[in-house]
């Protein structure tokens, strides 16, 4: 009676953020994030079929496993199955099922035990499949649980339907860090503390990815050992394919001299060295480094070349950051709440800063923020919780800097 | 402060918990080398001030030329400032032991002032028994009951003693000798009872008198309270001093004249009696020459007679023969005659006869009377001699007495020009500082404080401004909580408290920290080091409490300064500045444009953090330049050892004798001296009171040819380093005393000859010595000054390959010999005398060491913290560790070179201060830059920096790059 009660409420709850929200994409991976939670799930995605190439990808999914660069054919896979043809699949025992071949949830660090698929029906067609994996308190889903699933992905179908949602599927992008299984522990006397519990999460290159999470979920520590700043505990990293899970204090060293920028939020920017010079200082570092004063200028900086930071704005500081972030070359730039200091009129001109860069430089930026309106002009927006991804939502339309508002 | 408050001022306490520990450490520094000085300075006056004081050591002690009396004494005592005097007799011997010398004073007993401290026995009670300096026991190897035997130079009674044999009763010391012999040579003391000494000889008078003044009962000796106080006793004395001198002259004179007169009287009366004897001798000489002229015609006359009688009796016997022929008719003539002539003939024969017989009868007559005539002379001739004899003798009585006569008269001129020409009585009022033994321990504690004030002054302001740069960046560090603070409504004096409670628990438990060290270290390695110097031994440590308190006042008060002066800014802010990011001072001319990215960065952040900067550079500076200092010292005091017994004596050997004891003396030393092969000169040496400034000091006058002592005793003169011409027109006096005095050539000195006479002696230069209190003068310049020819008595000797054992055994037989030092000992004594400065100047040295050592991790840490967000910011984009730490390394290299520059200059100067500041007037140390000590000193404090450098930088490895 509870359970039948609490799925009533989700239904609900589903319908209200499919209805009144403006945004499809949101509505999505709200009502994701919702029946998730009501089936006290451990993962699930949203799988879409483009019909161009008639292969499906995972648009929004949450939980430790980041698909989001995986596409499978239709036909092939639980997945391919359920939307080739159109009927739900319900896998109470993962090892013992023939249909379960662990290409998807399992090759990206959760291994699947139970899990229910159902299809994306709209009133003409198959447009993809929801799909609900693991149950949290280790039991296996049931028949009501796929009636919730079933009616979620019939509401969503309609909504999609009714809104118009445009899949446009990017190809396959080229992995330029892979993080699997990532634990850090602090020990604090006895106690030892855990800010990541296992995280998996691959960074593409030239994106822009926005992680979300509240204070103390780890998305800073995840930053910092993507940036090379931190070791972890346990688990696998990988940078363009070269393992650095376990590298020398040397290695780290040469990996963030050679591949990443920061931007800092409170832009930590030499005081006794002026802009121009605060740039110069960080591109003698590498030989084959953007000019300063191109840098400068890409931030629109030019005229303030010869100011001490004390002589600047925040924003002017800030920007001056950037370009000393950019003037590496850098494949990774980490911003960490690079406008959390900053007035709106300052931080759209730093987000446009950096939108450009991306745009312009083919860098991929990791930035860190509490701002969840700056997720919108990402590609792919991460939310972390409790030391674990909780969410990777890929941006279909993502916003320019100019359109934010907060 | 509230509960909560003192709760987050000990967080933050805890915190900083290494800063604070440094502050500790530093004001535990400079409280231990301050304090530690301070009461080894304290501990030793105590301990030399307790000794006098046990031993009631004279205030005063007071020679006159003309001896002194018992009314002198009494008049003394009568003075109303006067707590007690007494005299004493003195005189020189000689020990002997086996093949131990020693040259002593035998003094006379005191019961209440200048008492001797019993070390075993006890002191003599008969005029046959003494008790013996300590130190002369321990030389001599006498025990109580051992016979001693003091003598003479000549091997008799001494002067004005009555005997030679004495029994040792007891060991002593004597407060006069409160140094050891090695630290201040000098006569030590055998004691005897006043009965012991010849009384009559001396009329009674005391040599000197020993007293002890009313107010200076209670005070140190070592107090300039008490100094005053006997310097205002002195001039009170003075006064007496002339009445009683004046009297003294008077009743001397009169005395002497009255004895001049008796003698006249007793001189005159003999030679009447002289005049009446001679009158006498003459007349019988008159006589005797009469007996002789009648004697001598008797018997020319008995002789004549004689031959008359003898010429008679053989004519009377030829007559006789002829008659009786005749008469028998025997005669030839007779027989050619007719028988009536020759009947005739026989008739006149018969006759003949007849008048034969008369004649013969007045022949016999004759030969009687010559008979009794012989005997008359026979008689005279006897008388004569008789009276010859008795003549003889009383001519010889005569001459006797004529010469005695003479003698007495010309003793009496003596006597006569002595008085016509006896200055007037003269007392000489010698306060403490007179004391060799005084004097030392005074200097040696004087030096000791000079160096607690100039070390310790460094100390305290490094102290300071580790302390002001320490606070201050904690504050610095804690701009924004500050802000908050004030904010939330905190008063400045609250939010202050904290620091303060920060700075002054600190400085104070430092201050505690520096009292134990001090007390038990510091105070410690001094007194042991002066040990062996004073007869008294290891002086008791001893803390001076107000001192201490003054120490953690101070300490309190210099980190209430320092927190108020680093908080100062911070004070003066609002709450909304404090809490606002702080910004550089802003200027477009800042820095400049000239050289490298990384040079005008290092001069911007220089310019920037100026405080801390010039609080780095004056540590290093200091750190370098208490080790210059400490190198210098190091150096500088036992540097003179070999400068004193290596270029300027020369000679190997010191020979004394006493020229007056044997008038062959000499010749025997020098004949042994030759014959060994030794290089040898004579000189006169001796000690003489002089007076340069206003007091009364002591020199030994060497005089000898100046042109031949170059091989033996170089005198070099003062800055030319020339040597001194040979004919210099008066004294030459060593640069201390030219310095004390102010005494240059061409001045005039006072020194006092051996009856304390004054001379007005020119000064003709200065010469270079660096220990001892030495004059030289040439012999013509000593004659014109003193009127009198140097008396030599000293002989400079090189051993020139000379066996010395065999040498002294046989100088030792040499009447008049006294002692043959060695320089070698010289050399070592002179060597433990720099030896306590060496050790002070090491114990110095660790102390600037483990200072340098903690300041500079605090200021490094501090510089680290205060960049380490650049340095993050730098790690995170890539910079290495090696690459981060050059760019702090450089800006220490910049404050380490001027760092070094700085300390060099003030270590030297500071090195030349403190040197000059414990030099005593008879110890001058090297003054000449020790360059070698810089080196050493700046590597020191480079590799110093580099190592805590490198130690403090290790936290850039570690920085967390994920606080940016």
């Amino acid at each position: 009676m509870a359970e039948s009660k609490r799925y009533t409420k989700a239904s609900w709850d589903i319908m209200a953020q499919l209805l009144k929200v403006d945004n499809l994409e949101e509505a999505l991976s709200g009502s994701l994030e919702i029946i998730v939670k009501a089936l006290n799930s451990e993962a699930g995605a949203i799988w879409m079929l483009d019909p161009k190439t008639d292969r499906l990808s995972p648009v929004f999914h949450i939980g430790p496993a980041d698909i989001s660069n995986i596409s499978i054919e239709n036909g092939f896979g639980i997945e391919g199955l359920v939307t080739k043809t159109g009927k739900s699949v319900f896998v109470s025992d993962a090892a013992a099922d023939d249909r379960f071949d662990g290409t998807v949830f399992d090759d990206n660090g959760l291994s699947t035990r139970t899990m229910i698929c159902v299809p994306l029906n709209n009133m003409h067609d198959v447009i993809g499949c929801v799909q609900i994996v693991n149950k949290l308190d280790g039991g296996f889903f049931d028949a009501e649980d796929m009636q919730l699933c079933e009616r979620m992905a019939s509401l969503a179908a309609i909504t999609i339907d009714e809104k118009g949602l445009i899949v446009d599927l990017e190809e396959k992008k080229e992995v330029l860090a892979t993080l699997r299984n990532i634990t850090k522990e602090y020990q604090t006397g006895d106690t030892t503390l855990k800010v990541l519990k296992g995280v998996n999460l691959d960074i593409y290159k030239n994106e822009f990815i926005v992680v979300l999470g509240e204070s103390g979920c780890g998305k800073s520590t995840m930053m910092n050992i993507v940036g090379g700043m931190d070791f972890l505990t346990s688990g696998e990293l990988t940078i363009e394919g070269k393992d650095f899970s376990h590298p020398s204090d040397a290695d780290l060293t040469k990996y963030r001299r050679e591949y990443i920028g920061y931007i800092f939020q409170a832009y930590n920017l030499m005081p006794n060295l002026t802009a121009l010079e605060n740039v110069e200082f960080i591109a003698e570092l590498v030989p084959d480094h953007m000019d300063s004063r191109e840098a400068l200028a890409k931030v629109n900086m030019s005229q303030r070349e010869n100011n001490y930071p004390g002589q600047m704005s925040g924003g002017q500081q800030q920007r001056v950051s950037i370009a000393r972030a950019i003037v590496k070359k850098p494949k990774l730039i980490l911003a960490d709440e690079p406008t959390a200091a900053l007035d709106y009129t300052t931080s759209i001109e730093v987000l446009h800063t950096i939108e450009e860069i991306v745009k312009t430089q083919g860098t991929t930026v990791m930035m860190v923020t509490h701002n969840v309106e700056i997720a919108k002009m990402a590609d792919r927006v991460v939310k972390v919780r409790n030391g674990k991804i909780a969410s990777i939502k890929k941006n279909m339309h993502p916003l320019h800097a100019e359109d934010l508002v907060w | 402060m509230k509960k909560t408050q003192i709760k987050d001022s000990l967080r933050n306490v805890k915190k900083n918990i290494l800063s604070w520990i440094s502050i500790i450490f530093i004001a535990g520094m400079a409280a231990a080398a301050y304090l530690g000085i301070c009461y080894a300075a304290y501990s030793m006056r105590k301990a030399g001030n307790d000794f006098y004081e046990e031993n009631r050591f004279r205030d005063l002690e007071i020679t006159s030329t003309l001896l002194m009396t018992d009314a002198d004494i009494e008049a003394l005592k009568s003075d109303s400032g006067v707590r007690d005097a007494e005299g004493i007799f003195f005189t020189n011997a000689r020990l002997r032991n086996g093949r131990q010398f020693q040259t002593v004073n035998i003094v006379s007993d005191t019961e209440r002032v200048n008492t001797a401290k019993i070390v075993e026995g006890s002191l003599p009670k008969a005029p046959d028994e003494c008790a013996v300096e300590q130190s002369i026991a321990e030389k001599m190897g006498y025990k109580v009951g051992d016979p001693l035997k003091a003598c003479s130079d000549k091997g008799g009674i001494p002067e004005f003693m009555k005997g030679t044999d004495y029994k040792i009763t007891g060991i002593i010391l004597h407060p006069d000798h409160l140094s050891t012999p090695e630290i201040a040579p000098g006569n030590r003391y055998i004691i005897v009872t006043p009965e012991a000494f010849d009384l009559e000889k001396l009329d009674g008078c005391y040599m000197r008198a020993e007293i002890l003044l009313k107010e200076t009962e209670g005070l140190n000796r070592f107090s300039p309270e008490y100094l005053k106080k006997v310097d205002s006793a002195t001039e009170r004395l003075e006064k007496l001093a002339e009445e009683r001198a004046a009297a003294r002259t008077k009743e001397f004179k009169e005395i002497s004249q009255a004895r001049i007169d008796e003698n006249q009287k007793k001189l005159d009366d003999a030679k009447k009696e002289i005049d009446e004897a001679k009158e006498k001798l003459d007349e019988g000489s008159a006589k005797l020459r009469i007996s002789r002229i009648i004697l001598d015609e008797s018997r020319k006359t008995i002789e004549e007679n004689e031959e008359k009688l003898s010429d008679t009796k053989a004519l009377l016997d030829a007559v006789k023969l002829f008659l009786d022929d005749a008469e028998k008719g025997n005669l030839k003539a007779m027989e050619d005659l007719p028988p009536e002539q020759i009947e005739e003939i026989k008739a006149k024969a018969a006759e003949g006869k007849n008048e034969y017989e008369k004649n013969l009868a007045q022949y016999n007559a004759g030969v009687e009377k010559l008979k009794k005539a012989k005997e008359d002379l026979e008689t005279g001739e006897k008388k004569y001699s008789e009276g010859l004899a008795e003549y003889e003798a009383s001519e010889k009585k005569y001459n006797d007495g004529l010469a005695e006569y003479e003698a007495n008269l010309a003793k009496l001129e003596d006597a006569k020009k002595e008085l016509s020409g006896i200055r007037d009585c003269r007392w000489f009022i010698f306060n403490i500082e007179s004391n060799a033994g005084y004097t030392h321990l005074s200097l040696s504690s004087d030096s000791i404080s000079s160096l607690s004030i100039t070390f310790s002054l460094f100390f305290v302001v490094i102290a300071a401004l580790v302390i002001y740069t320490t606070i201050g960046r904690i504050v610095n560090e804690q701009r924004k909580l500050v802000g908050a603070t004030k904010a939330l409504g905190f008063f400045n004096r609250e939010v202050l408290g904290k620091y303060l409670v920060f700075g002054i628990s600190a400085t104070v438990v430092g201050a505690l920290i520096g009292i134990i060290v001090g007390f038990f270290i510091i105070q410690g390695v001094i007194l042991t080091s002066y040990k062996n110097m004073y007869v008294i031994g290891q002086m008791p440590a001893k803390i001076l409490i107000g001192t201490s308190l003054a120490g953690i006042g101070l300490a309190v008060a210099l980190a209430v300064a320092a927190v108020t002066l680093s908080c100062m800014s911070l004070m003066r802010s609002t709450a909304m500045d404090l809490m606002r990011e702080k910004q550089p001072k802003a200027s477009s001319k800042e820095g400049g444009k000239s050289g490298s990215l990384y040079t005008r960065l290092i001069f911007r952040n220089m310019r920037s953090d100026l405080g801390r900067v010039i609080v780095t550079t004056v540590s290093i500076a200091g750190c370098c330049a208490l080790l210059v200092t400490g190198f210098t010292m190091r150096n500088n005091a036992p540097g003179i050892i070999d400068k004193q017994y290596g270029e300027i004596i020369k000679y190997d050997e010191k020979l004394t004798f006493n020229p007056d004891a044997s008038d062959t003396a000499a010749q025997d030393i020098e004949k042994i001296l030759s014959g060994s092969g030794a290089k040898y000169i004579a000189v006169s040496s001796g000690y003489r009171a002089f007076r340069a400034g206003n007091d009364m000091e002591y020199t030994d006058l060497i005089c000898g040819d100046i042109s031949k002592l170059e091989e033996f005793y170089s005198f070099r003169e003062w800055k030319t380093d020339n040597t001194i011409p040979a004919d210099g027109d008066g004294v030459f006096i060593q640069c201390r005393t030219a310095e004390s005095s102010g005494k240059n050539k061409g001045d005039e000195i006072i020194i006092y000859d051996e009856t304390m006479d004054p001379f007005d002696v020119k000064v003709a230069g200065v010469f270079n010595n660096y220990c001892a209190r030495n004059m030289v003068m040439s012999e013509s310049a000593f004659e014109k000054f003193f009127h009198e020819a140097p008396k030599k008595n000293t002989y400079f000797i090189l051993l020139n390959g000379a066996d010395r054992a065999g040498l002294l055994e046989k100088l030792e037989s040499v009447e008049g010999f006294e002692k043959l030092e060695a320089t070698a000992d010289e050399k070592e004594r002179l060597s433990f005398v720099t030896g306590v400065f060496t050790k002070v100047a090491l114990l110095m040295l660790a102390v600037a060491g483990l200072m340098a050592y903690f300041i500079l991790l605090n200021i490094t840490k501090m510089y680290v913290n205060s960049k380490q967000r650049e340095l993050t910011v730098m790690r995170i984009n890539g910079f290495t560790v090696k690459e981060a730490k050059n760019y702090l390394n450089r800006e220490t290299i910049v404050t380490t070179v001027i760092g070094n520059i700085l300390g060099v200059a003030v270590g030297a100067l500071m090195g030349y201060i403190v040197m000059r500041f414990i030099e005593m007037p008879h110890l001058q140390f090297l003054r000449t830059p020790f360059l070698l000590g810089w080196l050493i000193g700046v590597a020191l404090t480079v590799s110093f920096t580099a190592a805590i450098n490198a130690f403090g930088l290790r936290k850039i490895k570690d920085l967390k790059l994920t606080d940016a």
